[in-house]
């Protein structure tokens, strides 16, 4: 498997090549963390698309004060909690907004209502607040550690650790009552 | 006794799907875009360049034909004088010149341009 090293070495020498590799390690766990945290496929795919172009424009600028991967997380991270934020700014209130990311969730085309368990763990994850729903994502789907989710998140890892264990419990508890 | 839920169970597993060869397809997108947002970059920074070019030609066309001369004759605008005497190996030295800048260099000089507002 290709490192972050090389991605960045042929970016440096062969940007085009360069920008090809590095959407080909870094495109399928983006996109499900977009997906995870916007839940519509469209609006999934709109944000990926605006994402890789920002990489492509700001890479030459990437100062490497972290890895490739946790930049580009936070990128997605933070043009996920634009779009939500979005709708805030339309007068919806936060608990609107998940109203309506539980909408999408049960009205989608390309979600598989056949597996109920997996679409009920989806429901529960939307029901944390915003900051526990990416720190869980971040940290059980993606399995990165607490230090790297502070960089993407700005948050302390004492509060992540905080916020995890809470999501989870939140999350058992809806599994078991509903 | 209340039943428990164990995430080891769950897995990573997801109920969402994508439509068939999504990714091929995004990526093609995106590069394409990436091209074509480079192109762009490319003639903003030649148009910038003529502008440029221009602007220093109408500067060296007041300092060389005086106001207080009297006009006999109808001339051309001087920065029409100045295009139409372009050497067009310079035209291609330029074009080169551009070419040969990587794509930091040309999003500096857009950016430098969208702040001038002699040239916008």
């Amino acid at each position: 498997m290709i490192n972050e090293d090389k991605i960045r070495e042929v970016c440096a020498s062969h940007p085009e090549r360069g920008f090809k590799l590095l959407m080909d390690h870094f495109q399928q766990p983006i996109y499900w963390h977009i997906r995870r945290l916007v839940v519509s496929h469209e609006d999934a795919e709109d944000i990926l698309q605006e994402v890789f172009i920002r990489i492509f424009r700001h890479l030459p600028q990437f100062r490497e004060e972290s890895s490739l991967g946790t930049w580009i997380y936070r990128i997605a991270t933070n043009e996920c909690l634009r779009f939500l934020n979005m709708r805030k700014e339309q007068a919806v209130s936060a608990e609107e907004v998940q109203e309506e990311l539980m909408n999408k969730l049960m009205a989608s085309d390309y979600v598989d209502y056949e597996n109920e368990m997996a679409v009920k763990f989806q429901q529960a994850i939307l029901m944390l607040p915003e900051k526990q729903r990416i720190v869980f994502n971040l940290r059980y789907y993606d399995e990165l550690e607490y230090e790297e989710i502070s960089r993407i998140t700005d948050t302390k890892v004492d509060t992540l650790k905080v916020n995890y264990h809470y999501a989870k419990e939140k999350i058992k508890e809806y599994m078991v009552n509903n | 006794m209340e039943k428990e839920f164990d995430f080891k169970n769950m897995g990573k597993q997801m109920p969402y799907r994508t439509p068939d060869d999504f990714f091929g397809k995004m990526q093609k997108q995106v590069l394409e875009r990436t091209r074509a947002g480079r192109l762009d970059r490319r003639h903003r920074v030649r148009r910038i360049a003529w502008a440029a070019l221009a602007a220093a030609a109408v500067m060296l066309g007041v300092v060389f034909f005086p106001t207080s001369r009297p006009v006999t004759e109808e001339l051309p605008s001087h920065s029409l004088v100045v295009s139409a005497d372009l050497d067009h190996s310079y035209s291609e030295a330029m074009d080169h010149y551009i070419e040969s800048m990587s794509d930091e260099e040309l999003a500096e000089w857009v950016e430098l341009s969208e702040n001038d507002i002699f040239i916008n």
